[in-house]
């Protein structure tokens, strides 16, 4: 009878919880432990932090930049982005299993091809390594920088004198990296034998540059349903003052790498785009002209707002 | 009670911790509240397990369900929505009616008999049902004996007993929290913030 009674209380806990791989992608998961170990280790009396004490603590108000608002901002913006079954499927095996996994997960797929994602980007670049050596593969690993809707990608392949063309990457999701889609793992012929690197996303430490980021309006990005895109400079700049951004200046149809940098534009000018070239350094594209609101770059930066 | 040691890192034990634990972390959330307050919480958990990571006990997970219990709980103070269990519980009655496999009366009435139960025994009866815990370590996130929690255990159990026993059909408590016409807020995946707005 307590079996039936258990069962039956069962039935009502919400479906949420059997999506958490879903809800709580890699991404978020990944920005959010970025977010919260740059905190310092200090112990903190009078908080909440306690479990267990019959609900006597001291609230705090959260400060506008805490975590928590991130992850709930993340989980939708994320979401949206898509960020692959396979990598999510990958993630719930890895949350499973503890960081001490490889941090590679090899499957084969029906054609006998290997399938490899990978499951831990905090991992070390030597571990990846040896994981693919496991598998008889010469391929090193290089963890970049790069902005948080990439993190958990594959950003690019290269050789060292190798021939890694037999290679493919998986291409998934809705992300807004230059296919439109992101690349999410690799497909490797049993027969490769040739040695080449990888470079994998991972979230940027303090200080650090992004070696590849997309537009900061992109689903999964610090801009994304902000309202700035094709908004005017001087509507924007509080809202980017508030967040603490250094902020450098392109105009518009210029590439974001040029050397020179432009000096601010007039406050009338209208934002035409925006790249976050390390977690508080944010590079805008302006133009006199109001932002064309070209269809197709709208519709894909602004999904889901 | 601490499970450092010497030659490890604190961001190590801390990327452990969280790798092990983020998802029954989640899933206790989200069994709960609403996604995006479990999202809040789970942040805020994570965070406070962070800075308090020498005080994590070898064993983390009832600490971990812990603070999270008490996240919840200062986030309902915070809103003044204390029933928001129920609400999650009655949402996930509502959105199983299309399946013909279940049983929506009978779980209406199992809610119904869960709403009128202390707190205290709605816990015990949760931590144990739905997150898989043992009375010692629902114990441990209560803050209370293993004892207490068997007797609150026993108890819950006797009430939706009866409750079952008493009541053949059921009850339209459930369905009336819904307005005509309101659409249900069954969550659907991926879009779960346009669709909850």
């Amino acid at each position: 009878m307590t079996a039936d009674v258990d069962q039956l209380v069962r039935t009502l806990r919400s479906r949420d919880v059997d999506q958490v791989g879903e809800l709580f992608p890699l991404a978020a998961r990944l920005t959010v432990f970025d977010q919260v170990t740059r905190q310092p280790l200090a112990h903190l009396p009078g908080t909440a932090d306690r479990p267990s004490n019959g609900g006597r603590s001291t609230r705090r108000r959260p400060s506008r930049r805490r975590p928590s608002h991130a992850l709930a901002w993340m989980i939708a913006a994320a979401t949206i982005a898509g960020i692959t079954v396979a990598v999510l499927t990958a993630t719930r095996g890895a949350s499973q299993s503890s960081v001490a996994q490889p941090g590679v997960a090899f499957h084969t797929a029906a054609d006998g091809q290997i399938i490899a994602t990978v499951t831990n980007p905090f991992a070390a670049e030597s571990r990846l390594r040896a994981a693919f050596a496991k598998h008889g593969l010469k391929i090193s690993v290089r963890l970049v920088p790069v902005s948080p809707s990439l993190v958990g990608t594959v950003i690019y392949i290269g050789n060292d004198g190798g021939d890694l063309s037999q290679i493919q990457t998986l291409q998934s999701g809705r992300c807004e990296t230059g296919g439109g889609r992101c690349p999410i793992g690799l497909k490797i012929p049993t027969t490769f034998t040739g040695h080449g690197y990888i470079a994998l996303g991972r979230p940027a430490k303090p200080g650090e540059s992004y070696e590849s980021q997309t537009s900061a309006f992109a689903p999964g990005e610090l801009l994304h349903c902000s309202g700035l895109l094709g908004a005017r400079v001087s509507t924007a700049l509080p809202v980017l003052h508030a967040d603490k951004l250094t902020i450098g200046w392109r105009g518009a149809g210029t590439n974001a790498g040029s050397a020179s940098a432009d000096t601010k534009p007039p406050s009338s000018n209208y934002i035409w785009d925006a790249n976050m070239t390390s977690p508080k350094t944010l590079l805008l594209f302006t133009a006199p002209q109001p932002w064309p609101a070209d269809p197709a770059h709208g519709s894909t930066v602004n999904r889901g707002c | 009670m601490s499970m450092r040691t010497g030659a490890e890192s604190d961001q190590r034990r801390f990327e452990r911790l969280y790798a092990q634990h983020f998802d029954p972390v989640a899933r206790y959330l989200l069994a709960r509240t609403d996604r995006e307050s479990a999202a809040d919480a789970l942040a805020r958990t994570f965070e406070i397990a962070w800075r308090r990571l020498s005080d994590v006990p070898r064993e983390p997970r009832p600490w971990l369900l812990g603070v999270a219990r008490r996240v919840l709980a200062e986030q309902r103070r915070g809103d003044g929505r204390r029933d928001r269990l129920i609400e999650r519980m009655a949402q996930t009655v509502i959105c199983a009616a299309d399946d013909p496999t279940d049983d929506v009366a009978t779980r209406a009435v199992v809610l119904a008999a869960i709403e009128q139960l202390p707190v205290s025994q709605q816990d015990a009866l949760l931590l144990v049902v739905w997150d898989g815990l043992t009375e010692r370590e629902a114990a441990a996130v209560l803050g209370c004996s293993r004892g207490a929690v068997a007797v609150r255990l026993h108890r819950a159990r006797k009430q939706l007993r009866i409750a079952l026993a008493s009541d053949n059909s059921a009850e339209p408590g459930v369905r009336d929290r819904h307005q005509p016409g309101e659409p249900r807020l069954c969550p659907a995946i991926p879009h779960a913030r346009k669709e909850t707005s």
